[in-house]
């Protein structure tokens, strides 16, 4: 070995060797020169070292990205503004907020089969962004009543009320509202049939869930044992936890 | 419906990179939701150009390529200059760490690697991310940035080179 650069040594070779680049018959070669050259050598040994020190840094997606990835993708247009980014995100996730604020009368409308446009035009109260999201990405589809499959709140004392089957941002998902005893409050539950994106503000309550109160509704959002996906959503919050421990969110 | 379809066909080819794009997105950004607002705009605009040319020869170098050009376009607007590369002067002045200090570096907890790796000049990182991290060919990232092989492997050198020095310093720190 010499410690002086000879004519074989080429810093760049080196590098594409160390990188696995080079045909069979190249890396015969560099391999040879390694064997002679220390200053190669020193090269392709740092390049080994801080190679296996930058893979530490793979990051992959957190499971919250690629929820809205999928949201944002299935509910864009071929002209869509693609500046908003995640923040996108924020506002879908106030958009299911605000789909409850106005969600037992999407529900109600729902089952009695009404032609007006749902949820948008009963959230005139509600900022204009909020309003542009819900019209954007909530819809209720007439048709779906069946309250059969809704989950059994009986023994927390909650009564189905009524059942519908929503579009929102991109993701299908069945409604249910509950009647609470003894007061004209509600809960929503929604089954979604993709995991809904944690929101930046939520905070985990479990392994699989998380709570968020927001504008007064208390959200929480997770999935059971059986990798059913839920958001139960209410201006009750004891009625809503009750629900969550009831579908065995938390 | 067709929409629909074209929209699943995207997701389908594409999302199996996000985790690639996360990487490399959170090396070219300074926070994780700068990172991820960059993901979601390279998504939504991949997928506007695939409704308008469907489907490109290698779904991660396109990706890879579109992050690159929104984050440059992001720095064009903001005026900011990108770090100038080191020259071969002040490399050559560097010393190379010694045998304990390269076995050492493997053991860096990774907030030392990422301060390392975020000092290096933008051409460097960006070389040694998509080379190193994300698995791209040196053809493949010479393509990318539109740069000659050469000055690839030239900034895949020098990166590693300065980033076992200021790595060996952290092990003697």
């Amino acid at each position: 070995m010499t410690g002086q650069p000879d004519a074989g040594c080429d810093s760049e070779t080196v590098a594409a060797f160390s990188s696995g680049e080079l045909d069979p018959a190249a890396r015969e070669k560099v391999a040879e020169h390694l064997v002679d050259c220390d200053m190669c050598w020193q090269q392709m040994r740092v390049s080994r070292a801080v190679t296996t020190a930058v893979q530490q840094l793979w990051e992959p997606a957190p499971a919250g990205l690629a929820a809205d990835l999928r949201a944002a993708v299935l509910t864009a247009d071929a002209t869509l503004d693609a500046r908003s980014g995640r923040r996108r995100a924020a506002v879908l996730a106030v958009a299911a907020t605000v789909l409850i604020l106005g969600g037992t009368v999407a529900a109600t409308r729902a089952l009695t089969h009404s032609p007006e446009p749902p949820v948008a035009s009963r959230t005139t109260e509600l900022p204009a962004p909020v309003q542009r999201a819900l019209e954007k990405y909530a819809h209720a589809a007439p048709g779906f009543g069946d309250t059969a499959s809704a989950p059994d709140l009986r023994p927390a004392g909650f009564r189905v009320e009524s059942a519908s089957q929503v579009g929102l941002a991109g993701t299908s998902a069945s409604l249910f509202t509950y009647a609470l005893p003894g007061s004209t409050g509600r809960v929503a539950v929604f089954i979604t049939t993709a995991v809904w994106p944690t929101p930046t503000s939520a905070r985990g309550i479990g392994a699989r869930s998380w709570i968020q109160v927001l504008q007064g509704v208390t959200i929480v959002g997770g999935s059971d044992v059986q990798n059913d996906h839920m958001l139960v959503i209410a201006t009750d919050h004891q009625a809503a936890m009750i629900t969550a421990a009831a579908l065995g969110l938390v | 419906m067709a929409s629909q379809g074209v929209a699943a066909a995207f997701l389908e080819s594409a999302m199996p990179h996000v985790d690639m794009l996360h990487t490399l997105a959170r090396r070219l950004t300074d926070s994780r939701e700068d990172a991820e607002d960059l993901v979601q705009e390279v998504m939504l605009r991949a997928y506007a150009a695939w409704q308008r040319q469907g489907a490109p020869r290698s779904m991660g170098a396109w990706l890879a390529t579109i992050c690159l050009n929104n984050y440059r376009s992001a720095l064009r607007k903001r005026q900011a200059r990108p770090r100038e590369c080191h020259d071969d002067l002040s490399l050559e002045r560097l010393t190379d760490p010694g045998d304990t200090e390269l076995s050492a570096l493997a053991q860096l907890d990774a907030g030392t690697v990422r301060v390392a790796l975020a000092a290096l000049s933008d051409g460097q990182r960006q070389v040694v991310t998509l080379i190193n991290l994300c698995g791209f060919s040196t053809d493949e990232v010479a393509r990318m940035i539109d740069i000659p092989r050469g000055t690839v492997l030239s900034r895949l050198h020098r990166g590693h080179r300065l980033l076992a020095v200021s790595l060996a310093e952290a092990v003697n720190r």
